[in-house]
């Protein structure tokens, strides 16, 4: 095995981390020092500005700047010299590759919430005081722990294939030819091929809605539970009229959450097929004008309609924000 | 009968998010031959090490465990300390603009980072920060959602009382940042570095736009190991084992405590 870990090799990089912890306890070191200086009777505005410096400052440097130059940069041509006025959003909207991306963002953007929402809600529903209920939401939890990358990764295995008559090595592909099927190419026949994909992504985020919504079905007052079970509600009623008003809020999160989370799909996407066979997305065709293209100013327009799509997200959370206030 | 449906669906949802784990455990620890066998292996075997160190010899991935740690390892650091700062500012001092900046706050927290990447990227190579961890770590710092999780944690644990005795006593805001609301801030202010860790550990757009193969973070190196032209299925997903790993200890170890913070900042997405 070549562990070639030669610490010598690797020395610049703890001096970096070495300059960067200075640099950190620097910064501390001034901020405290500043509160030092400064009793708490004084104007908290000051106090506030000192506080909140480190955050706003990166903040702003590291997202709020470049988002404005990413505006500006879908205006210019791909080298980002000229201006071209809209022709970036024409050219999204006019290939005919577009129609693709968009379609199978929208399917993403639909399907994973609410398979991950109604499996979520079913399995929530049935492990509810049944005696494996802690295992059983560990389980479902797992796929959690594993990078998009990683899922990634294994599933392309699942999905494997070899020439019909060779031996299959994938899984998928060995339990069809066990059933006497025929095996199939599951990441290459469009559009089929995306929704196997999205099946990666249920797998990964059922965990999360399961554990989000049991939750939530724990926190139904008792009391209610118990005068719809005297008045005779059968577990169908008692599913429709208790559990599901009850937890609305709930599924409504989880829902949001996916969707606003599926709108930036890359990882799976990239790792699996890396967005041919008609499986691209909005932000791997980003990532592909943008860093492999040089065409920088159509990456940019794509990401400002990423954005555009995700604004709707924004203004919901403010606005249920102000609602808790 | 109603007994019996549920068991079945528990068993069944419980095998759908086991059994690929498992299973890919079970192929990266054999041998490429046994992939093809009829029935398929369902134990593990006994090479797994050997595929381990084929791993290490394809990429260099003792470089990419090291750069994970160290990148994932300051950024849950520093978001800890600067979201602490800012959420005490947020939540226990009124001052002018105090509301107006709380929702641009989070308004930011929503904003995809794509929006932000292809200037980033310039500005990178101007400073000539391509390639190296400088250009994982400063950008990730501080986010919007640490500063948010820890205002909603600060405004409700931190009683306003004590920080009104501390005054009148007249103790600087050192010593009652450091005194008090360190304190009381400890134990979300893990939960918020463990979720910070994981996701900058599992983070791979940007490092694949700003590394390069040769010095990569664990997720870069795993998708180099997946693209390579002969698909050598054991390789990855020995890769993955090691490479997921540290996550699933800590989430063996942290479980509660990582579900209860992942509900609270439900809103992250």
């Amino acid at each position: 095995m070549d562990l070639d870990f030669d610490l010598s090799a690797e020395s610049p990089k703890f001096v970096q981390l070495a300059i960067g912890v200075v640099a950190f306890l620097a910064v501390v070191g001034l901020v405290l020092l500043l509160l030092d200086r400064t009793p708490m009777r004084q104007r908290a505005r000051l106090h506030a500005t000192i506080l909140l410096a480190p955050a706003v400052t990166l903040l702003t440097i590291g997202l709020i700047v470049p988002a404005v130059r990413t505006t500006l940069l879908s205006f210019m041509s791909g080298d980002g010299t000229d201006f071209v006025g809209l022709a970036n959003y024409a050219w999204m909207f006019t290939q005919p590759e577009a129609v693709t991306v968009l379609r199978n963002t929208l399917a993403w953007v639909v399907l994973v919430p609410l398979l991950v929402t109604a499996i979520g809600l079913v399995y929530a529903v049935i492990v509810d005081h049944s005696r494996f209920e802690s295992l059983a939401k560990t389980l479902v939890f797992l796929p959690m722990a594993i990078s998009f990358v990683g899922a990634g990764i294994i599933w392309k295995f699942v999905y494997a294939y070899r020439p019909e008559g060779a031996d299959q090595i994938g899984l998928l592909n060995q339990v069809v030819v066990w059933f006497g099927g025929e095996p199939r190419q599951w990441l290459l026949d469009s559009p089929l091929n995306t929704l196997f994909l999205i099946v990666v992504m249920v797998w990964i985020q059922a965990g999360f809605a399961t554990v989000v919504l049991s939750a939530a079905i724990k926190s139904i007052p008792s009391d209610i539970v118990e005068a719809a079970k005297l008045d005779g509600a059968g577990p169908a009623q008692m599913f429709f009229r208790v559990t599901l008003p009850s937890i609305r809020p709930a599924i409504i999160v989880v829902l949001v959450t996916q969707s606003f989370g599926m709108l930036k799909l890359f990882d799976i996407v990239r790792t699996m097929t890396g967005g041919q066979f008609d499986t691209s997305v909005l932000a791997n065709e980003m990532y592909n004008q943008a860093f492999r293209y040089g065409e920088t100013g159509r990456g940019a327009a794509l990401a400002v309609f990423l954005f555009v799509l995700v604004t709707p997200v924004v203004v919901y959370q403010l606005r249920t924000r102000r609602a808790v206030r | 009968m109603r007994r019996r449906l549920s068991y079945l669906t528990l068993l069944a949802v419980a095998f759908f998010s086991i059994f690929p784990l498992y299973y890919s455990v079970v192929v990266a620890s054999r041998h490429n031959s046994a992939l093809a066998e009829v029935p398929p292996p369902l134990l593990p075997g006994g090479n797994f090490f050997a595929n381990v160190a084929r791993v290490f010899d394809t990429v260099p991935f003792a470089m990419a465990l090291l750069n994970s740690f160290l990148v994932a390892g300051s950024i849950a650091v520093a978001v800890m300390f600067f979201s602490t700062l800012a959420g005490f500012a947020f939540a226990k001092l009124s001052f002018r603009g105090k509301n107006i900046l709380l929702l641009i706050t989070v308004a930011t927290m929503m904003v995809p980072a794509q929006l932000g990447i292809i200037p980033l990227y310039m500005l990178m190579v101007k400073i000539e920060w391509t390639g190296s961890m400088y250009a994982l770590v400063v950008p990730a710092l501080v986010n919007a959602f640490g500063v948010f999780f820890m205002t909603q944690y600060l405004s409700r644990a931190l009683p306003t009382e004590l920080l009104e005795a501390g005054r009148v006593d007249g103790a600087t805001t050192w010593r009652l940042f450091w005194h008090v609301v360190l304190p009381t801030a400890r134990p979300a202010a893990a939960v918020l570095g463990m979720l910070t860790f994981m996701s900058a550990w599992n983070d791979y757009f940007w490092p694949l736009v700003v590394l390069t193969p040769e010095n990569p973070t664990v997720q870069v190196a795993l998708s180099t190991l997946a693209s390579g032209y002969v698909n050598d299925y054991v390789l990855g997903l020995a890769g993955t084992a090691v490479g997921t790993l540290p996550l699933i200890l800590v989430f063996i170890l942290l479980g509660k405590q990582i579900i209860g913070g992942i509900m609270q900042g439900a809103v992250k997405g």
